[in-house]
């Protein structure tokens, strides 16, 4: 009876002993998993027309269960240190996976600087992620937000240790990696299924795919005035510049440029240093990353800092420019547009051609819980 | 047994002598170092450094192009032999003053596996070769020349074969506000180079060819006030006008 009582002591101890700071082999969170199948199913990319074939990483193969787990991992406020916030909480799929406010709050109230990016197509991103690319690639991007004092502010340490004592993903996580044991689960294979789910947030189902590619649509007159101003693809219609920096058919040019968008009396002086901060080469300060505009008309407010709230202010800023001969790195594309009133609204009724509600309905992209 | 040994010592030395020589149906090859060093007049050439473009301070925002179908030329009369060293890539003489060291060294490509030997003369054609300027950036993996969505122009319907992106002080108050932006494209803009020179490849060395590329030639004869971007395809005459001055008066051999 007496040695009954000791267990029941030991195991007690053993409890009491398990703080927020030890790591999990010191709490014994370990489990053995190896009885649970391991038979993921591979997942391919449909190319759609007019994209590229997306880079796959060889270490990171797209697999069904990769993809669900990331999907979990996701929407799940697990990953915030008081599991009140998850990824979605500034990247909602009605809003094409942002969060309509100029500039996200994290779990501690304190508001970032940027606007929450899209993160549709961001599987085909190749050039540095976030709007200053200090991220190569998704599986990098997945690790920063949990730590960021102004996101998640977790440790990874932490909340892998919740992954590991959690009822469920230590299976969902045999079930994509194969790990034999609970105590396998690490940050690397988080972020490597979060940018599993991330590769398949594809949007193809636009009007402007409908029209050319598909053949079920015709633009408005208004709609090819405004592709044809936005392209430079004819004589007769001013050149409204678009296409360099966001190149269809992904509304990108995958690159970092300074718009215009500051007046300032140096390079150094820009308030937000962007890729600068990234490369620390002063010609690339106030450089950001040219996003998608795809389903541009869904991720309202616009630029970096979420300043512009329509729009048609984005395109008035174009037109006007203000700051075109400002700073030595503005993009030599940037200059006054001469648009007319009905001129702007063409390059509008164009953009939201690019809308593709298809994308942020599907079911795949939806919450699991 | 004792009269075996002498006969397998002997049959084991022809083994490996025969073995050990190269097979003679191989051709020994070397790797080509195709160096592109940029330029402004006798300057090294950087973006966002300032030059004099006849009196006035210009800066480079951006100065690259494409080449295609580079090959090595045996003979200039009668039948030239051509041995190819690539199909296709991107010199990019965009090099930002803090790389300098880069800048001044050049920027590389390397052809690997090219048969040595006495070459008289070496062929570049400037621009994307109309075979593969039917085709778009999309259908190229990462890492390919042509995966660039930033030089494909789809209202061309072509890849962007250079760009020169630059900005002139015109009053040197400081304010570069004149901006050029002259970016060719499409077949007719397509550029045949040929240099005759007396090209050696040994077996032990990599070989290399350096080429100068002046930005400045650039705009010679182009009246830059005025002919400030080249983005249409009504542009055409300008487009010319700038690929002309990249195969005749911009690239050089040394």
């Amino acid at each position: 009876m007496n040695k009954i009582y000791f267990l029941f002591f030991f195991i007690f101890l053993s409890i009491l002993s398990c703080g927020n700071d030890d790591t999990p082999e010191e709490c014994g969170i370990t489990g053995d998993l190896s009885d649970i199948p391991y038979n993921p199913q591979n997942y391919t990319i449909t190319k759609p027309d007019g994209f590229p074939e997306m880079f796959i990483p060889a270490d990171n193969p797209m697999t069904v269960e990769g993809i669900e787990l990331g999907r979990h991992l996701f929407f799940d406020p697990i990953l915030s240190a008081d599991s009140t916030m998850s990824c979605v909480s500034c990247h909602f799929p009605s809003l094409s996976f942002t969060d309509g406010v100029a500039t996200s709050t994290g779990i501690d109230g304190i508001s970032g600087t940027r606007s929450s990016m899209s993160l549709l197509n961001i599987g085909y991103v190749e050039k540095g992620l976030f709007w200053d690319g200090r991220s190569n690639t998704l599986e990098e991007q997945a690790l920063v937000p949990i730590e960021d004092p102004i996101e998640l502010h977790d440790t990874w340490e932490n909340v892998e240790s919740k992954l590991k004592d959690h009822p469920s993903y230590p299976e969902m996580f045999r079930e994509a990696f194969g790990i034999e044991d609970r105590s396998e689960i690490t940050k690397e294979l988080a972020a490597k299924a979060m940018a599993q789910f991330e590769r398949t947030l594809i949007s193809s189902n636009s009007k402007y795919d409908k029209v050319i590619f598909q053949g079920q649509a015709a633009f408005t007159d208004s709609e090819d005035r405004g592709m044809r101003m936005y392209t430079d693809a004819q004589g007769g219609l001013p050149d409204a510049e678009c296409a360099h920096c966001h190149a269809l058919h992904l509304g990108t040019s995958d690159d970092f440029f300074n718009n215009g968008l500051d007046s300032v009396g140096s390079l150094t002086e820009f308030m937000d240093l962007g890729l600068g901060g990234v490369t620390q080469d002063t010609f690339d300060n106030g450089k950001f990353r040219a996003p998608t505009l795809r389903n541009i008309a869904l991720t309202a407010p616009y630029m970096h800092d979420g300043r512009f709230e329509t729009l048609e202010e984005v395109i008035d800023f174009y037109n006007e420019s203000p700051n075109h001969e400002n700073s030595s790195n503005v993009d030599v594309n940037i200059r006054p547009l001469e648009l007319t009133d009905q001129q702007k609204q063409d390059l509008v009724n164009f953009l939201h051609t690019l809308t593709d509600t298809v994308f942020t309905k599907n079911p795949a992209f939806q919450s699991p819980f | 047994m004792k009269k075996l040994f002498p006969i397998i010592l002997f049959s084991s030395f022809l083994f490996f002598q025969y073995s050990c020589k190269p097979d003679p149906t191989l051709e020994a090859t070397t790797d080509v170092e195709l160096v592109f060093k940029g330029k402004y007049a006798d300057e090294v050439l950087m973006i966002n450094t300032v030059y004099d473009y006849d009196g006035s301070p210009i800066r480079f925002d951006q100065f690259n192009f494409y080449i295609s179908n580079v090959v090595l030329v045996k003979e200039i009369v009668g039948n030239p032999e051509e041995t190819e060293l690539l199909e296709i890539d991107f010199v990019d003489l965009s090099f930002k003053p803090a790389d300098i060291t880069d800048a001044t060294k050049g920027f590389v490509i390397t052809a690997p596996n090219i048969p040595v030997g006495e070459y008289s003369g070496i062929k570049i054609n400037l621009g994307v070769a109309s075979d593969l300027n039917k085709t778009s950036w999309e259908d190229y993996g990462t890492g390919h020349p042509l995966r660039k969505p930033g030089h494909f122009w789809s209202a061309w319907e072509s890849f962007i074969f250079s760009k020169t992106e630059a900005k002139i002080d015109i009053d040197s108050d400081g304010s570069f506000s004149h901006k050029l932006a002259y970016h060719t494209g499409s077949d007719a803009a397509y550029r045949t180079k040929f240099f005759a020179k007396d090209i050696t490849l040994d077996e032990d060395a990599t070989s290399s060819i350096l080429f100068t590329v002046d930005a400045k030639m650039m705009f010679d004869e182009i009246d830059v006030m005025t002919e400030t971007g080249t983005h249409n395809i009504n542009d055409m005459d300008l487009v010319n006008e700038v690929m002309d001055n990249l195969q005749e008066k911009a690239l050089a051999i040394e």
